[in-house]
């Protein structure tokens, strides 16, 4: 029934924005924690910077030598081409989903999203058993047609095959919604002046699109930046491997920590440089949705070509990485391979996502209350430093966190508190994203109404804006759940001595090769995270009409 | 005997350099009915916020029911005003039942029962309790906000724009029902619109605001009548301006000696106010007027004339009255009442 | 579901609590749950290999063992980071080149440990003591290559004939070990030259020894340098078809070294009791017929024996270094990331 709340929001126009700008001073307890949870963000980078700052020249002279350019240019080169074939495996994707008819459109709709439930690790090794020398496709191939070398996929190749595949659906997910939003007078106009519907498209829809392939094409970009189990397994020597290496072989972790300062520095770069680009345009979509549902573009004797592609993106991102595993499961169990040690695994990454969500939400709630209703400088700043978690690749909080914990927090090193705390910074834009958003949706006259009925803030807050926000609390905890449980580089580094997760014991058996130990616990973590996926699909309109 | 409800003095009000609303003066007497008329951003909407307590002043005070709620040193969050506000966008509770929504305000104990049956009969929802916001018409949803505002006996109820989401053929009909109810609760209220017809409807007073300030409180007749200043003239109702001359016995304009409403200096200039029905055309071949243009409002035709001079006043003429354009016409003015005289030098 | 059905189901206040109250239950969860064991291992050997005898300590003794896993280099990092503060009690290291870099750390071991193994397997300052031999071998893909195509030193793989044909591992311990070694037999100048060498052969690079060993079999590299007992692992599961095999470097250098895996006792432990009868079970029969048979390495106690097939120690040609040299892993890393080996 979001419906309703859309249509709320929908009377709000731009006045309210101007109106809450002189908002009273926020209550304490909207303050007290938002500031706190802000405080606790900065720690992790802060104590990085510390860190390599006290280290002297020494840091500088370290990094100079550990050919850290190289490795910069690497990285922004994996960045930029995974991002850009995203958006053109992601917008058309989007466009025939939403707007043609595809045959089976909805089936489709729902199939091209699920790839965002294989986490990166998984996918690099379902690259690495299909496409490596002597692999299953080798095998394959060497009967009837005799090849006995593929190419290299180590590096470069598989890298960007593996995140180009996983990473789609975030351009797919930000095109769709705006697709769906997007007015369709606008192009019945265009097509009453006489274009053509491609002319429409290109000048049309597409400019319209622009803001959320933009913002689909960011997450790309910082996805690929801070992924660290695809580069890892396909040995491209991206920043975040190096960093993982750096810190496993050298006894002076000072380097370690200044090339994630690096890196950091890097996401902060694309940060800026997309907020540059888009400049004012974000304040142009429409945020309520068009009342009307856009027709359906006939495709004509272009519906064949066009299932062939969604058919062949489905076929490489999602049928091809359940088939390897099932295959490598099936040997497993032929091969006794234990399964208990799944089971395990499978309990505590339930148990620490779900503490995750539940710790993020709690964290997000104050920092998204304060940033929509109690506009200032404080909140502003409070708001970027949020975001931090975004720029923020998961192996330099977590090597932020270990030498931060070892040295001045020995009560939660090495537990899960550490672990949550850790997840907390890196999801917490997730989470004030969606709260954000729910939050906008309850029009700040409901609360004041309540308020001149003579309840208190925080009471208003709990029996009127809280309740209004369930579903957008449901979705960002789903939201950090999802990603909690697929999360590898934080979960390796800070997880408590013999905890292990599907996640971690994924890895450990792909890293050594042991596919079907892998394939056990990595369809069950696909599985599990398919379910948060699909609260968040049902949080889609477009997909539940 | 009449008791003040609400009073606010000098209010001001900034959003950063812009001055929403400056030095505002009001007093409304308990049971009275005060339309805040104003184009958009007078600042009219803030200054019910600032009431109501959403909003905090920069200068002023507010005194609601004789207890200051807003000024130096003072600042009451609303919860503690005793105001009911009704919104424009009515701002149900989604989440919750017409009477849970009507429920809200009133605290736990034997009387809320009593008191949610009285006002839902009072604003005819008796039926509809167990039904949820988005099942409601409009009109439905602006009376589940009304008697949400209603049940816990506000000091003052504050309406903003509450008739401007309805359909046009739906708004009179729920104007009517709301002034009656209001008047029939006895509810001191305050109510912002930018609508004139509105506001000459509803209040029993009308404060026309202009800049973040009250241009002129009056009755809706006197507002009407004898308008304080230019812009409440030309707010209110249809008027033309002709440059008039004070003389002892009354004002020289471009079509004769008008008697002037208002005292002036003999030998002053300045502006004299004319409404349609003051002037009147009659088809002259040698007449100093010139149709130029003419708009047709069903029952009656509105004519422009233009003078030698080339101002142009209008002149409203039954529908039978047939002139083509670019006649000529003798311009005269029909003297049922003084004019109000404008003097140039007090203009800006 | 619309709001007014889920309104129904679960009236606000309801879930608000329900939400509370699971976040205390699982914080108490997560703090209760959280504590370590008795005896903390920080093992730079992999779970896959000393998982099962660390399991049977802990049934055999009822002691709680919890266990770190991780490179040497890296927990090696974490007990100087760590401090007083650490928990590990016992590091158990693959090789004496991770435990003679962090030797001022280490408690003295008693003489009733120590003397189970002889004094070319364990520390001349009693820090540390061996638990199990390994040789550094060249795994090699039987398919393209015989044992008379492989050279006797393995300073011939920087001839430019091997490029794109070798795989290693730098962040491996071993693999540290036997350059460190290399340091100390051939020198620094030398051992820098065939890094280079090396490097510029362009070989692929792995994790760890077991996915060498996988590759050369696969056919994706032709030679890699290991450890000699990975290959066993895989003849026992996949058979004699296993198309790749060691080769043992006879030229009397670093290539061949033979290592062990060692273990000590941290200075700050304050489970000494249980970390001794930790280093006692290792050195036992059963533990060390555990290393012989299910891991294929070489027992260091009198008594056990290696794996039927397994070459014996003594044919191995050993080059003369005493274990206890092998101290400066830092240095080693060091030249690791000077030559690019590592970043």
């Amino acid at each position: 029934m979001a419906v309703e709340l859309g249509a709320i929001g929908a009377v709000a126009p731009a006045s309210f924005r101007e109106r809450t700008l002189s908002a009273p001073w926020p209550p304490l307890f909207v303050l007290a924690p938002a500031v706190l949870v802000g405080a606790a963000m900065l720690l992790p980078l802060g104590y990085l910077i510390w860190r390599t700052l006290g280290a002297g020249p020494e840091a500088w002279d370290l990094l100079a030598r550990s050919h850290v350019f190289g490795t910069l240019f690497r990285t922004t080169v994996l960045a930029a081409t995974v991002t850009g074939a995203t958006i053109a495996i992601g917008v058309p994707l989007a466009w025939l989903t939403i707007r043609t008819d595809l045959p089976l459109r909805r089936l489709w709709a729902v199939l091209t999203v699920l790839p965002l439930v294989i986490p990166s690790y998984v996918g690099g090794m379902v690259v690495v058993a299909a496409l490596r020398p002597k692999g299953l496709l080798q095998e394959i191939l060497s009967g009837p047609f005799g090849v006995d070398r593929l190419p290299e996929i180590y590096g470069f190749p598989g890298a960007f095959l593996t995140l180009a595949l996983l990473t789609y659906p975030y351009v797919l997910l930000s095109t769709r919604a705006a697709l769906w939003n997007v007015d369709p007078a606008l192009e019945e106009a265009s097509r009453g002046l006489g274009r053509g519907a491609w002319t429409t498209f290109r000048r049309v829809t597409l400019p319209q699109l622009r803001p959320a392939i933009a913002a689909g094409a960011l997450l790309v970009a910082l996805y690929t930046l801070s992924d660290f189990g695809a580069v890892s397994l396909l040995r491209f020597d991206s920043f975040t491997r190096v960093i993982f290496l750096q810190y496993e072989s050298a006894f002076n972790r000072t380097l370690a920590a200044a090339s994630s300062l690096v890196l950091v520095a890097l996401a902060l770069g694309i940060l800026l440089v997309e907020a540059r680009a888009r400049g004012r345009a974000r304040y142009y979509r429409s945020g309520a949705g068009a009342a009307r549902r856009p027709g359906v573009v006939r495709l004509g004797r272009w519906r064949w070509p066009a299932l062939a592609f969604v058919v062949a993106v489905v076929a490489l991102a999602l049928a091809a990485p359940i088939s390897v595993l099932g295959y490598w499961l099936v040997r497993g169990v032929q091969a006794g391979e234990p399964l208990r040690l799944v089971g395990e695994g499978a309990l505590n990454s339930l148990y620490v996502s779900s503490l995750a969500a539940v710790a993020t939400v709690l964290a997000a709630l104050p920092v998204a209350i304060l940033t929509v209703r109690y506009p200032s400088w404080v909140s502003s700043l409070l708001e970027r430093v949020s975001y931090i978690g975004f720029a923020l690749p998961g192996i330099a909080v977590a090597l932020a966190l270990v030498f931060f914990g070892a040295r001045y927090a020995t009560p939660v090193y090495q537990t899960l508190g550490l672990l949550v705390f850790a997840y907390v910074v890196l999801f917490l834009p997730v989470a004030v994203g969606a709260l954000r958003a729910s939050l906008q949706q309850v029009h700040p006259h409901v609360e004041e109404a309540a308020r001149s009925l003579g309840r208190s803030p925080l009471r208003v807050f709990l029996t009127v804006t809280l309740p209004l926000m369930r579903w957008g609390i449901l979705a960002s905890a789903a939201g950090v759940f999802l990603i909690t449980m697929k999360e590898l580089p934080v979960t390796l580094i800070l997880s408590p001595i013999g905890f292990k997760t599907l996640a971690t014991s994924t890895w450990s058996a792909a890293s050594a090769a042991f596919f079907a130990q892998a394939a056990a616990p990595a369809l069950l973590l696909m599985l599990v995270s398919s379910v948060a996926v699909g609260l968040l699909m049902f949080r889609e309109p477009q997909l539940r009409r | 005997m009449s008791e003040i409800a609400v009073r606010c003095l000098g209010l001001r009000k900034d959003y950063g350099a812009v001055r929403a609303v400056s030095g505002l003066d009001l007093s409304l007497e308990r049971g009275h009915l005060l339309a805040l008329l104003g184009p958009s951003g007078c600042g009219k909407t803030t200054a019910l916020r600032l009431i109501a307590g959403f909003e905090r002043p920069d200068g002023g005070t507010i005194e609601i029911g004789g207890r200051i709620v807003a000024g130096p040193g003072v600042a009451l969050p609303p919860e503690k005003r005793r105001v009911g506000m009704v919104f424009q966008d009515y701002a149900l509770f989604p989440h919750l039942t017409v009477a849970q929504n009507v429920a809200f305000g009133l605290s736990r104990g034997r009387e809320r029962k009593a008191r949610l049956e009285e006002v839902c009969s009072l604003v005819g929802l008796r039926g509809l309790e167990s039904r949820y916001p988005h099942e409601l018409s409009g009109g439905e949803q602006q009376r589940v906000a009304l008697a949400r505002a209603l049940a816990p006996k506000p000091e003052v109820l504050l309406l903003d724009e509450p008739f401007s989401n309805l359909d046009a053929s739906l708004r009179a009909q729920v104007r009517a029902d709301v002034r009656l109810i209001l008047r029939d609760a006895g509810t001191t209220t305050v109510f912002v619109t930018h609508d004139q017809d509105e506001a000459l409807f509803m209040g029993d007073q009308v404060a026309v605001m202009n800049d973040g300030r009250v241009e002129q409180v009056a009755a809706p007749e006197e507002l009407f009548h004898s308008p304080g200043s230019r812009f409440v003239a030309e707010f209110i109702g249809v008027a033309d301006f002709l440059p008039a001359t004070a003389q002892e016995d009354g004002l020289l304009t471009e079509i004769g000696l008008v008697p002037s409403a208002n005292e002036s200096r003999p030998g002053s200039r300045g502006e004299v106010m004319v409404r349609p029905d003051d002037i009147d055309i009659a088809p002259a071949a040698d007449g100093r007027g010139r149709i130029v243009a003419c708009t047709f409002l069903g029952t009656h035709l509105v004519y422009e004339v233009a003078l030698p001079s080339g101002r142009r006043v209008r002149s409203m003429q039954p529908h039978t009255a047939a002139y083509a354009e670019g006649a000529a016409v003798e311009v005269r003015l029909v003297l049922g009442h003084p004019l109000i005289f404008f003097p140039k030098d007090t203009e800006e | 579901m619309s709001y007014q059905t889920f309104q129904r189901l679960l009236p606000a206040p309801v879930w608000i609590a329900a939400l509370f109250v699971t976040l205390l239950a699982l914080l108490l969860v997560a703090c209760g749950g959280s504590s370590a064991g008795k005896l903390t291992i920080y093992s730079g050997r992999e779970e896959s290999l000393v998982g099962p005898v660390i399991e049977q300590f802990s049934e055999t003794t009822g002691i709680d063992v919890a266990v770190k896993y991780g490179k040497n280099s890296e927990l090696i990092a974490t007990i100087r980071e760590e401090g007083g503060n650490s928990p590990a009690d016992i590091f158990f290291a693959s090789d004496p080149g991770a435990l003679g870099a962090l030797s001022d750390r280490f408690a003295t071991l008693p003489d009733r440990i120590l003397g189970l193994v002889s004094e070319s397997f364990r520390s001349r300052d009693g820090t540390w003591v061996g638990i199990s031999g390994r040789a550094r071998v060249v795994i090699y893909n039987t398919n393209e290559l015989t044992e008379a195509d492989l050279p006797d030193s393995i300073f011939d793989f920087t001839d430019p004939k091997w490029r794109g044909r070798i795989g290693w591992a730098p962040t491996n311990g071993s693999f540290q070990a036997m350059v460190t070694a290399m340091r100390i037999i051939e020198g620094e100048e030398r051992t820098r030259q065939w890094l280079e060498g090396i490097k510029a052969n362009d070989p692929k690079e792995y994790p760890k020894n077991t996915p060498i060993v996988q590759a050369a079999a696969d056919g994706e590299i032709d030679v890699g340098f290991v450890n000699h007992y990975y290959l066993y692992r895989f003849l026992a599961e996949q058979g004699e078809s296993f198309s790749a095999r060691n080769h043992f470097l006879t030229a009397g250098d670093a290539g061949g070294v033979v290592l062990v895996a060692g273990a000590s006792i941290l200075d700050t432990s304050d489970s000494v009791e249980e970390a001794e009868r930790f280093l006692e079970f290792m050195l036992s029969p059963v533990a060390q017929q555990y290393f012989a048979g299910q891991t294929f390495e070489y027992p260091l106690v009198e008594g056990a024996r290696p794996q039927v097939g397994l070459i014996p120690l003594s044919e191995i040609e050993i080059p003369d270094l005493d274990l206890s040299q092998l101290v400066d892993l830092e240095g080693t890393l060091k030249l690791l990331r000077e030559t690019g080996v590592l970043p």
